[in-house]
C-alpha cells in the first residue's frame, strides 16, 4: 500500500512536470517584479497567489491595479472591495469586533477578490 | 485515464493528510489539469488561506478542512469532462493573447543634453549629458553624498535653471515652448525635505487634485483611489503632526500621484523609511510605472543601492558632480572579467585574507567590517561559498555584487 502510493505521487509528479510547458505561468505563483503588464494570467496567478498565503492586503493592492488596466473607466469595485478591507483593520485595531468576525470578514474579501477577478475575465472578449 | 486521475486524487488525499501545505499545492496543479472551471481552484486557495491564517502548530490541518478538500478532489474527478477543459483553456488563451496586444507607450518623457550648473562660492560644477527617461521606466541615480544629486533633479524637475544645456518633455512639450506654468503641472517633484501641510490629508488631496483641474465626483474618485491604492485608508483625518516620517513620505507620494502625473521625480524617498515600508513603497512605485492605463516615467534618487536597483529599469550613477547614464540594470557589467563578492565574517581581515591563499589570484579589500574579493569570473560566488566552508570560514554575510552598480564605487580598487 505505501509503495502504490509513493508511485501515484511520482506518477503525479511526472504528469504535473509533463504538463508545465503548457500551463507554466499557472504553476506557480508569479510576484510582481517578474510580471510583464499585459500578462493578464500571470497578473491573476499573482493576486491568487497573495489570496492563498493570506496577504490580502496585496491582494487588494493589485486587484485595484487588475481592474485599472483592464477594466472600464467607471468601474471601481475593486476600490469598494479595498475600502471594505480596510474598514475590517480599523475595526480590527480598535477592537471593535471579535477575532471570529474578523477571520469571517476577511474571508469573505478572500472570497470576493477571487470571484471578480474570476467575473472579470469572463466578462473580456474571448473571440 | 478516468482511473489514473481517481488513483492520483486518492494519493493526493494521502499527502494533504501527511503535509497539507504541500498537498494542497499539488491538488491546486491537480484542479488546473482537471478541473473544468476555475471554481475548484479558487475552492483550494481559499482553504490555503484558511490554513494561513489558522496557522496551527506543527502545520497540520484541521479535520474539516480535510474533509473540505478530500470533497474537492473528489468532485474534480467525478466532474472530469476534457471537453470542457479543452473549451477552458483555450478560453484563457485567447484571453492572454487579447490582452497581450495592449502595450506601455514607451514614450521619451524627459531628454537632456549637455547640462551644465556651476555655483561660483562653492566651485561645484554639475555636468550631465544624453539622458532620457521614458514611460512605463524607472531610473534609478545612485552616488555618494553631496556629488550632486538634489540639484541633478531639481534641474530636471525644472526648478533650477542650468547655465548650459536644455531639458525637453518632448511628451509635454512636443513644440519645446517651455510654458513652465503649464510643464509643472505635469511634472510631479517630491524633495527630501517634504513641506509641512496644514489639514487632513483627506483635504490635501483633494485639494491637489483640483488643483491639476480634477473635480467634482471624478475629484472624489481620484482621491479615493490613491488612498486605496497607496493603503492609507486608516490615516486620512490625521495632521502633519500626527505622522511618523514613513507616512508623511507616503502622503506625500498620495499627493504627487492623486493627479496622475506622467512624470515623477523623487529625491531620496527611501531615507525615512524602514525596511518594511522601503520595500512596499518601492514595489508600488514598480507597480504604478508599469500600469498599463496610467504609466508614468519614475526618477528616484537614493543611497539605498540595493533596494532601488531592483527596481530600476535603468540607472545613473553620480561621481563629484558628472553624471554617468549607466544604461539598463539587466545588461549592467555584464562584459566584465571578474566577479566581486562583498562579505562580512568573524575573521580578521589579516586572517580572512591568508585563508583565501588557495584561491590564486585574487584581490581583497575591506572597507570597515565588510571584506571585498575580486575574482576572476572562473570563481563563481557558490564556487567562493563551498570554499568558505571548506576552509571552515563562517559568513555572516554574503552578497554577489558582480553586476551591481555598487562595483562603480570601488571601480579604482577593482
Amino acid at each position: 500500500m505505501f509503495f502504490e502510493i509513493i508511485l501515484c505521487v511520482l506518477n503525479l509528479f511526472y504528469l504535473i512536470c509533463s504538463e508545465v510547458n503548457k500551463y507554466c505561468c499557472l504553476t506557480k505563483y508569479l510576484f510582481s517584479n517578474l510580471i510583464e503588464a499585459n500578462d493578464i494570467l500571470s497578473r491573476k496567478s499573482e493576486i491568487k497567489g497573495y489570496v492563498a498565503t493570506a496577504k490580502l492586503d496585496l491582494a487588494v493592492k493589485r486587484c485595484i491595479d487588475f481592474y485599472q488596466d483592464f477594466g472600464i473607466d467607471d468601474d471601481d469595485d475593486a476600490v469598494l472591495l479595498s475600502m471594505r478591507f480596510h474598514e475590517i483593520i480599523k475595526n480590527e485595531k480598535m477592537g471593535m469586533w471579535t477575532e471570529d468576525v474578523v477571520i469571517t470578514r476577511k474571508t469573505q474579501i478572500a472570497m470576493s477578490i477571487l470571484t471578480m477577478i474570476k467575473d472579470f475575465s469572463n466578462l473580456q472578449p474571448t473571440a | 485515464m478516468i482511473e489514473q486521475i481517481r488513483n492520483q486524487a486518492d494519493a493526493l488525499k494521502t499527502v494533504i493528510g501527511q503535509q497539507p501545505k504541500h498537498g494542497m499545492d499539488l491538488l491546486l496543479d491537480f484542479a488546473r489539469l482537471y478541473g473544468v472551471d476555475e471554481d475548484v481552484e479558487n475552492e483550494i486557495l481559499l482553504c490555503q488561506y484558511e490554513l494561513n491564517v489558522t496557522n496551527t502548530e506543527g502545520g497540520g490541518i484541521s479535520d474539516a478542512l480535510k474533509i473540505k478538500l478530500d470533497g474537492i478532489a473528489d468532485a474534480i474527478v467525478e466532474n472530469y469532462d476534457p471537453a470542457k477543459i479543452e473549451i477552458r483553456v483555450q478560453k484563457e488563451q485567447i484571453l492572454a493573447d487579447n490582452v497581450r496586444q495592449k502595450r506601455i507607450r514607451n514614450d521619451v518623457v524627459l531628454s537632456a543634453n549637455n547640462i551644465v550648473k556651476k555655483y561660483r562660492k562653492s566651485k561645484f560644477q554639475l555636468k550631465a549629458d544624453n539622458i532620457e527617461l521614458r514611460l512605463g521606466e524607472i531610473t534609478g541615480l545612485v552616488g555618494e553624498n553631496a556629488t550632486g544629486k538634489s540639484t541633478l533633479l531639481k534641474i530636471l524637475a525644472g526648478e533650477i535653471v542650468p547655465q548650459l544645456g536644455e531639458v525637453n518633455y518632448p511628451l509635454f512639450d512636443p513644440k519645446n515652448q517651455k510654458n513652465w506654468t503649464d510643464l509643472k503641472m505635469r511634472i510631479a517633484y517630491v524633495p527630501q525635505e517634504l513641506t509641512k501641510w496644514e489639514g487632513s490629508l483627506l483635504e490635501n488631496l483633494a485639494f491637489e487634485a483640483a488643483r491639476h483641474g480634477i473635480k467634482g465626483n471624478k475629484n472624489k474618485v481620484a482621491v479615493e483611489y490613491i488612498i486605496q491604492r497607496l493603503g492609507l485608508a486608516l490615516h486620512t483625518d490625521k495632521s502633519w503632526a500626527e505622522l511618523s516620517g514613513g507616512y508623511k513620505l507616503r502622503f506625500a507620494l498620495a499627493k504627487a500621484l492623486v493627479w496622475h502625473p506622467q512624470l515623477l521625480i523623487l529625491d531620496e524617498p527611501l531615507a525615512y523609511l524602514d525596511i518594511k515600508a522601503q520595500n512596499i513603497v518601492l514595489s508600488d512605485l514598480r507597480n504604478l510605472a508599469k500600469s498599463l492605463k496610467n504609466h508614468l516615467a519614475i526618477l528616484i534618487s537614493s543611497q539605498h543601492l540595493h533596494e532601488t536597483e531592483s527596481v530600476a529599469d535603468q540607472m545613473w550613477f553620480m561621481r563629484e558632480g558628472v553624471l554617468e547614464n549607466l544604461g539598463s540594470t539587466n545588461d549592467f557589467n555584464n562584459n566584465r572579467d571578474y566577479n566581486l563578492f562583498e562579505l562580512s565574517c568573524a575573521l580578521p581581515f589579516s586572517s580572512f585574507h591568508q585563508e583565501l591563499n588557495d584561491l590564486g589570484r585574487i584581490k581583497t579589500w575591506a572597507n570597515d567590517e565588510i571584506y571585498f574579493i575580486k575574482t576572476p569570473l572562473s570563481i563563481s560566488a557558490d564556487n567562493f561559498i563551498d570554499y568558505c566552508q571548506s576552509k571552515k570560514i563562517k559568513l555572516l554575510y554574503f552578497r554577489d555584487i558582480s553586476q551591481s552598480v555598487k562595483t562603480k564605487f570601488y571601480d579604482t580598487l577593482i
